[in-house]
């Protein structure tokens, strides 16, 4: 027995070390990749002075797959499916962004009705992104599971729509280049429309419940702070950037799609704290709220997908695009190069979670640890879109 | 090329083809958007000298934060070292990976789990070990202990 215990001496394994250890005056702690509150396998290596934090590194990785490298390996249509893979709650705003960088690259017309289903979906897509976002972060702060299923409610029937529509609540694969895969009956958008009039009465009812309680109010208010100088450098985008007060929403600048035609407002924080950030995800869904009602309203009949396109095959010309959205988490872009075959060469995806991470340490410096849970909350990440 | 060579004694004129290497480069693209004016997109283009130590770029997390965990991905995926980055780690892949994945020459190994077997210096401490260790089977280290077929 001891022979066996030297020779395992003799491989010289690198010996055992503690995670978590006293240097100085300073704790570090290891948080995750297995914790309820990091939304997926999410680690953060903390250093802490009691219980507040001097130093955070996120430590990302643990879900990566190298998506990109598997878009250059599949031809344009089958890195489709892949897409809804990237942040799994927004499959329809992801299949947008590809589509539409796709459509940019080939140069590609999309028919009326198909624009319009784009945007109906694409908006339903960030109802159910926020609301499920404002569960998780309230069970985050402790309100664990009932504020979750009354968002998670709401959800579900968004997602009915989803499946009865694609065939999948989450997985969609929708959209095509140039177009939509199926049509929507006259059935599913009355459906639709019931569903998207009954929403501002779930949006008041947990806004009176969650949004004014005195313990969320003490538990958000001037915690992570954000500048707007700080957000505008490190390239912070969606609601995390408006809480700050910039004003810059990819649907109003770039005015892709159809979004031209409606008439929505762009809510804008004050103070840029986790607060702001809360409400922020409250107000865009009364703004979605309308657009859904204006799209569902206009929409034309017609073709749902242009006929030009060819589906096998598909080789679009030699040169690149970038094609951006403004997705429930921020922009989502995909950049792709084509090289004049079936596969891209390069395809890059811009995600909105991963490039938000980067102020998480200076959002969380100087606050306790429950304290950065809530903060990485606000944050709105999810795994997949982080490591891809 | 025709040039001329003494071959065998004699010159002649023959065919020679050299061989000149064009080192290959890693482009990095960056589009800039500006906010304030709700203009853009820029687009920079910077080419690394060549694949191997000279695939160096000047970092913009000193200009913006942006950069920061984007060139880490650039980094640990291509290869491309940014200097002036502050912290400049590998951030998808675990630390000891060796290779660049994304590159196109990237070759997959065969066994991601592979480990070595023991072997040379390892082997030869093992065997003192081996050595020290007496030559008995089962049936006569229970011949030899009294203790152990005492029920019988």
């Amino acid at each position: 027995m001891s022979a066996t215990v030297e020779t395992i001496e003799a491989m010289e394994r690198p010996p055992v070390t503690m995670a978590s250890r006293v240097e100085g005056e300073l704790l570090e702690v290891s948080m995750g990749p297995q914790h309820p509150s990091t939304h997926g396998v999410f680690r953060m290596n903390v250093a802490l002075d009691g219980e507040i934090v001097r130093k955070l590194k996120p430590v990302f990785g643990y879900l990566h797959r190298n998506h990109e490298k598997i878009g250059e390996n599949a031809t344009y249509l089958s890195s489709m499916p892949y897409t809804d893979r990237l942040d799994y709650f927004c499959s329809m705003t992801n299949n947008w962004a590809y589509a539409m960088s796709v459509e940019k690259l080939a140069g590609i017309e999309v028919p009326e009705r198909a624009e319009y289903l784009r945007v109906i979906l694409a908006e339903l897509t960030r109802l159910q992104n926020h609301a499920s976002l404002l569960g998780f972060l309230l069970s985050d702060m402790g309100a664990w599971g009932t504020p979750l299923m009354y968002a998670f409610r709401e959800r579900e029937k968004i997602l009915d729509l989803f499946e009865s529509l694609s065939g999948s609540r989450m997985m969609c694969d929708y959209m095509r280049f140039g177009g939509c895969r199926v049509d929507a009956s006259d059935e599913w958008l009355a459906v639709a429309k019931k569903i998207v009039d009954r929403f501002p009465k779930f949006l008041d009812e947990f806004e009176e419940l969650i949004l004014q309680n005195e313990i969320v109010i003490a538990r958000t208010q001037n915690v992570g702070k954000l500048s707007p100088e700080l957000a505008i450098s490190a390239g912070i985008t969606g609601p995390m950037l408006r809480a700050c007060g910039v004003n810059y929403d990819v649907r109003k600048v770039d005015g892709y799609g159809i979004y031209p035609r409606f008439k929505f407002r762009i809510p804008l924080g004050d103070h840029g704290d986790t607060y702001d950030r809360l409400m922020m995800r409250a107000l865009e869904m009364h703004e979605s709220v309308e657009i859904l009602k204006q799209a569902l309203a206009q929409i034309p009949p017609g073709p749902i997908v242009n006929p030009k396109v060819k589906i096998r095959a598909f080789r679009p010309p030699i040169g690149e695009a970038y094609g951006r959205i403004e997705g429930p988490k921020g922009e989502l872009g995909f950049y792709l190069i084509s090289d004049g075959g079936s596969n891209p060469y390069r395809y890059r995806v811009r995600p909105p979670s991963f490039i938000n991470l980067t102020v998480l340490e200076d959002l969380c410096l100087g606050h306790t640890v429950a304290d950065v849970m809530v903060i990485l909350g606000s944050v709105d990440i999810v795994m997949g879109e982080v490591d891809r | 090329m025709k040039v001329k060579k003494i071959v065998e004694g004699e010159e002649k004129e023959v065919d020679e083809t050299t061989e000149e290497k064009i080192p290959g480069y890693l482009e990095a693209v960056y589009h800039l958007y500006s906010m304030s004016h709700k203009h853009g997109p820029v687009i920079i283009r910077m080419r690394t000298a060549d694949r191997a130590d000279g695939a160096r770029l000047p970092s913009l997390t000193p200009i913006w934060r942006s950069a920061e965990l984007q060139e880490r991905e650039i980094f640990d995926l291509y290869g491309i070292r940014f200097d002036g980055h502050p912290d400049l780690r590998r951030i998808l892949m675990w630390d000891e990976f060796e290779d660049f994945p994304m590159r196109k020459d990237y070759c997959e190994p065969d066994d991601y789990e592979w480990e070595p077997t023991p072997h040379d210096d390892v082997l030869e401490k093992a065997k003192v070990h081996y050595a020290s260790r007496p030559e008995l089977d089962g049936a006569e280290a229970l011949r030899a202990d009294p203790s152990a077929n005492r029920d019988q």
